[in-house]
């Protein structure tokens, strides 16, 4: 066996040992104990303090690190978890850092130089143990104050590279950066470490010390403490040269296991785990066995999870023997290649690849790019300044840009205020940040407050190549991509040439010299303002555009972005023309292989619905078409007005009187001031009536005209009945007690009563028809699902209701809806009869149903429809003309009807004649894996979340339109976006909190056709003695028919 | 399972939006996890696409061999046979859904179907049926004329 640790993981399973603590507690030492002589007199306790111990009581550490290495274990951890200056202050012992992270490490390194020298096939290691301390650098301790850190980036960095020190000093062979629970924590920790060890690496030598980084997670919501997925973790420091990554502690084997495979699968590194001994028990101590622990290791290693495995919490030598027995004859995980895919992280990841899709990035938070913001930002009103953050996520931006950069402000300081404020907040904080800044000082000072992979905006060689190599040597180190600007020191690059040449040289000094991964390059061959009426610059998109192409084919993996709205500076105020132009320019530019760009999210219309004269105004512009291109699009802009479609502000709308201000909550759907509202419009009406009949009725009057004319959606409309529903709730207790003085009960256009069938379950149809009712102020009493025809009945009867409606997904609920109708009819019912549902159609209704009861049957389609009929239905005027034409009209849908029946058909002879024959011999037919049922009780939802169809999601809103371009639909667009939005939140709330849980059974049987049918062989089921099954099938009668269904596994 | 105490939450919160949305998430969730059974089925379980290499948008385009029919679809639009799969798969037990008398599935954020591997499998629309394929249907599920044509009441061409 080798003595290289190196060659050592590539050839085996290494165990690291157990738990320090649990070992320590089987002493029971005392204060005094841990105090030993030199501490006597010490002001402060020292119990507790278990890193102290190696000065202290150092024959207990050895005994424990020998008791493990007696058990097998290849590499035995340091007793300095704590051994940092930040948690060491706790004690008022910080100044011991240094001293005790030495004696530990020589400590351990007594233990496995002897064990080594025993049996010098089996070398042993010290891994020096380096904790997350006591402080979060990601996180605010102080509610009041978001923006407030207790601990330093710097702070923390000097506290790790001290205790790294110590331990190299001490002789530790690897270094171990554990229990991360605030990936920026681990970044300091990182960076101090890997300086440390190339400061003692000779120059051009390999630096020898292996570094191990393991994560834990915080609960089974997978996520770190401080917020971030597993994979956003990796790719916050997947640019570390990491001996090994992996997770330990918090929890159990089993409660590891997910999150072991997913780092397994992505991981270009050897994966470590050391998970707790089980979930703790009720006295709070883990108390998993040896064996069963074992049971679960076995099953990382059997599954090729991992590298190493080791235990934490609860975990002792007798655990680490079994581990050692299975890793002897486990097999290796081998590594997973690196690919150049760019990767970036906030809270969650993003990896833009080839094909992916444009990525946007928001411009808003940008001083010099928004006016508002900039304000916002010199008038220290920092929660005002997350909403615009807050806004641009939500408006689609999957990359923030944030830049300080303006004379009056202290950039620096902004910077760092305003990204501890980002991270305070989980829907801002979730995408990745650009820092954007032309001071180098500024990006530095930003880049240690980010936990996940940030964008760096941007270096250039305008500085020369120094400065160059220097900063792109210290953003290589915070793992930051960054981007390049076309600039050198002789200025800015306006012709391909010149852009072409900066960009070779930029990438030939990062990719051959400083070893930059390519992947985590971006251009920016700066795009340029049109249309200035200076010949010039008439090519500048043109020349942009080939930039883009041809770092694209020579530039492996580098990407390309730009600031978008510069192109257009010349229409400044015309706001319709420049996102007309963005648009065309961003079409062209994709194609051209642009893979991201600064935009304003929410404002950019869709290419082909650009009116066609516009469109080719623009691209004659853009593509430098003609001569005369700027003077005719000027002309065209003066004729445009622009509508400036500025939407109201907050500040604007909450400063008009009440009843516009309840009107206003209504129709945006916002219920964030309704309570107050509502407060401060009681004392104004006489009685609580007139508030709903008076602002709320208008609003939702609105609301339902809106609704009807196609302008606004329906996610809109149920948000705005909850806001209704609020407010009415705000207004109850005073409805109630003026009902009893007799001021007047609350009027309505109806009641109508709604049910799901017997027999079936669906029922979302039917919510959102009940909501759009309600919103038109009708009463509406909704019995559920599954509900028999006399409940149904009753209810109508009790509740005197106006009409009835009843929805059905399955084909049998029509059947039951006849039999619904035939009971009005027979108890002889006078109100009107709604049908609705995925299988109702016009003509079910026509031929089935109408003709059982005498009054209206109507088919309603969908909720657009409801409100229509209903009104129409209870309207004394309408009601008779409404009624007949649906009469005439299913009338003539019984007459056609009859007659389609008679359209020809073959016979089922001759049907089944015509089947498609299949040469079983030359089909290949394949063995299943699994033969019989496979039960998954409950199955990760975060890997379902993939595998939805979003289009059928919107769908079911009624938002008819592709994913993803629905998002981008200039009618849809942005209600769109915000419904996907409020769908993920709800998504990630779903999978965090387990609120759902996934069930599934699959079987695989032996089956064989049987004319129609399907003969499904159960002799492999093995526990039970089940006759055949068999599936019965029909065949089309249709003419032509050529398919019929093809079944067959015949086992070979 | 579980989508049901979250909708009364939301309705007492008086939350239509999040009591929707979330049912409409579940139905989602649903059918996002048939996709994905289905992707282990052909890679996996029966493993007769193992190179299969298909992202979600072209599953969802149905690129990948074989098909996943369910009954109450157009090629097998009656619901009575879900009886015959749930018996297979012990589902009532094994996995707590439960079929109504009508055959509609409880809770209602669930989906079923059939796996058929081979490569000229495909999905048809069974569309109208004569009077004589439905006694012959009948009579191989051993049902009433009666019953049959209820349960495949807007097929029948007569």
């Amino acid at each position: 066996m080798t003595t290289n640790i190196y060659q050592a993981i590539k050839s085996r399973i290494l165990v690291l040992d157990g738990a320090m603590g649990t070992m320590v507690q089987r002493y029971k030492l005392e204060e005094a104990d841990f105090r030993g002589e030199r501490f006597k007199e010490f002001a402060y306790n020292l119990k507790g303090n278990n890193d102290l111990l190696v000065l202290t009581k150092p024959g207990v550490i050895l005994e424990i690190h020998e008791s493990y290495l007696e058990a097998g274990a290849d590499i035995i951890e340091t007793d300095t978890f704590n051994a940092n200056r930040i948690s060491l202050s706790d004690y008022h012992l910080e100044d011991l850092a240094y001293e005790i992270n030495l004696a530990a490490a020589t400590l351990a390194r007594e233990a496995t130089a002897r064990f080594t020298r025993l049996n010098p096939d089996k070398p042993r290691w010290v891994a020096g143990s380096i904790g997350p301390t006591s402080k979060t650098a990601s996180m605010s301790p102080d509610v009041q104050n978001p923006a407030y850190r207790a601990v330093s980036f710097d702070g923390l960095y000097d506290a790790y590279r001290e205790q790294a020190r110590g331990l190299l000093d001490g002789g530790a062979d690897i270094l171990m950066v554990e229990t991360i629970f605030d990936t920026l924590n681990a970044k300091a920790a990182l960076i101090a470490v890997f300086d440390e060890i190339n400061a003692r690496t000779p120059h051009h030598a390999k630096p020898s010390i292996p570094v191990i980084a393991s994560v834990t997670i915080s609960d089974n919501s997978g996520r770190t403490l401080s917020g971030q997925t597993l994979e956003a973790f990796l790719f916050s420091i997947i640019h570390f040269d990491l001996f090994a990554i992996g997770l330990n502690c918090s929890l159990g084997a089993a409660e590891l296991r997910p999150y072991i495979e997913e780092l397994s699968e992505k991981a270009p590194f050897p994966i470590i785990a050391y998970p707790n001994a089980g979930l703790p028990n009720q006295f709070g101590e883990y108390d998993q066995s040896p064996a069963e622990m074992a049971g679960y290791v076995r099953d990382f290693l059997d599954n090729k999870f991992v590298n190493m495995v080791g235990g934490c919490c609860g975990t002792t030598p007798e655990h680490i023997r079994e581990f050692v027995e299975l890793a002897k004859n486990a097999s290796i995980r081998q590594i997973p290649g690196r690919t150049h895919e760019l990767r970036l992280s906030g809270l969650e990841p993003l990896t833009v690849f080839k094909g992916s899709n444009f990525i946007n990035i928001g411009e808003r938070t940008n001083v010099s790019g928004s006016r508002k913001f900039a304000r916002l930002i010199k008038e220290d009103k920092y929660e005002e300044a997350l909403s615009v953050a807050r806004q641009q996520v939500e408006s689609g931006a999957q990359v923030i840009d944030i830049s300080m950069d303006e004379a009056m402000l202290d950039a620096e300081k902004a910077m760092v205020n305003f990204l501890n404020m980002v991270a305070s907040d989980p829907d801002v904080a979730r995408v990745p940040i650009m820092i954007d800044s032309s001071k180098f000082s500024v990006i530095h000072a930003g880049l240690k407050c980010i936990q996940g992979k940030p964008i760096v905006n941007s270096i250039s060689l305008k500085e020369g190549e120094d400065a160059f190599r220097e900063h792109a040597t210290l953003l290589r180190k915070f793992g930051a991509a960054t981007v390049i600007m076309a600039f050198d020191e002789q200025g800015q690059a306006t012709t391909l040439d010149r852009r072409i040449a900066i960009a070779a040289r930029a990438y030939n000094i990062l990719v051959q010299e400083l070893n930059f991964p390519p992947e985590d390059i971006i251009f920016d061959p700066n795009i340029l303002t049109v249309a200035t009426g200076i010949e010039e610059h008439n090519n500048y998109a043109v020349e942009f555009l080939n930039a883009v192409r041809w770092i694209k084919e020579n530039l492996p993996y580098a990407n390309v972005s730009g600031g978008i709205s510069n192109l257009s500076f010349s229409f400044r105020g015309n706001d319709l023309l420049r996102e007309a132009m963005h648009s065309a320019f961003l079409y062209h530019a994709i194609k051209a292989g642009l893979d991201m760009g600064i935009v304003n999210a929410g404002a950019l219309p869709v290419y082909d619905e650009i009116p066609k004269m516009l469109l080719k105004l623009v691209e004659d512009v853009i593509l430098n078409r003609r001569k005369d291109g700027t003077e005719r699009l000027l002309a065209y802009a003066d004729q445009v007005t622009n509508s400036g479609k500025k939407e109201e502000t907050e500040a604007e709308w909450r400063s008009l009187p009440v009843a516009e201000r309840l009107r206003f909550s209504l129709i945006k759907g916002n219920a964030e001031f309704i309570d107050h509202d509502i407060d401060e419009a009681m004392p104004l009406y006489d009685v609580a009536l007139k508030i709903i009949e008076g602002p709320l009725m208008d609003g939702m009057n609105q609301v339902g005209d809106l609704f009807g004319s196609g302008k606004m959606f329906l996610p809109q409309v149920v948000k705005s009945a909850r806001v209704m529903k609020k407010a009415v709730a705000r207004l109850t207790p005073r409805l109630e007690a003026e009902k009893a003085g007799q001021k007047g009960i609350p009027r309505n256009n109806g009641k109508i009563l709604l049910a799901t069938v017997k027999g079936d379950v669906h029922d979302i149809g039917k919510n959102i028809v009940g909501v759009v009712l309600a919103c038109n102020n009708y009463e509406v009493i909704d019995l559920g699902v599954m509900i028999p025809a006399d409940k149904i009945l009753a209810a109508a009867r009790e509740h005197n209701v106006d009409v009835v409606g009843l929805s059905g997904l399955i084909t049998p609920s029509l059947e039951e809806m006849v039999h619904v109708a035939k009971e009005m009819e027979r108890l002889k019912f006078t109100i009107p009869l709604l049908i609705g549902g995925a299988t109702t159609s016009d003509i079910h209704t026509a031929v089935k149903i109408e003709p059982h009861y005498s009054q209206p049957v109507i088919h309603v389609k969908d909720a657009s429809k409801a409100v229509g009929v209903v009104s129409n239905l209870l309207s004394t005027d309408a009601k008779h003309d409404f009624t007949n034409i649906i009469k005439k009209k299913y009338e003539g849908i019984r007459n056609t009807y009859d007659k389609k029946a008679s359209y020809s058909y073959v016979s089922l002879a001759e049907a089944r004649n015509n089947k498609l024959k299949i040469d079983w011999e030359t089909s290949q037919i394949y063995r299943p894996h699994l033969l019989g049922n496979k039960v998954f009780f409950d199955y990760p939802l975060e890997e379902i979340a993939t595998h939805i169809d979003w289009t059928f999601f919107f769908h079911a809103w009624k938002m008819n339109g592709k994913y993803p371009a629905i998002l981008t639909d200039p009618v849809k667009g942005a209600e769109a976006t915000k419904l996907f939005n409020d769908a993920q939140r709800l998504l990630r709330e779903i999978t965090t909190r387990k609120m759902l849980i996934a069930r599934g059974v699959v079987g695989l049987y032996p089956c064989n056709s049987v004319g129609d049918d399907i003969d499904v062989s159960l002799e492999t089921s093995s526990s039970r003695t089940l006759a055949s099954r068999i599936f019965v099938w029909l065949i089309i009668l249709h003419k032509k028919n050529r398919v019929s269904l093809i079944i067959s596994v015949d086992l070979p | 399972m579980g989508v049901e105490e979250w909708v009364s939450m939301y309705e007492q919160e008086l939350d239509d939006y999040h009591a929707i949305l979330i049912k409409i998430l579940a139905d989602r969730l649903a059918e996002a996890f048939a996709e994905l059974m289905h992707e282990r089925v052909r890679k996996e379980f029966w493993g007769y696409a193992k190179e299969e290499q298909l992202d979600v948008f072209s599953m969802i385009r149905e690129e990948y061999q074989g098909i996943r029919p369910a009954p109450g679809y157009p090629a097998c639009p009656e619901h009575s046979e879900k009886k015959t799969l749930f018996d297979l798969l012990d589902a009532e037990k094994s996995v707590n859904i439960q079929l109504t008398e009508n055959y509609a599935m409880y809770p209602g954020a669930s989906v079923s179907g059939f796996y058929f591997s081979h490569p000229l499998a495909q999905y048809f629309n069974l569309g109208r049926i004569s009077k004589d394929q439905l006694a012959d249907y009948a009579k191989r599920k051993n049902f009433s004329i009666e019953e049959t044509e209820k349960l495949l009441n807007t097929n029948l061409n007569y």
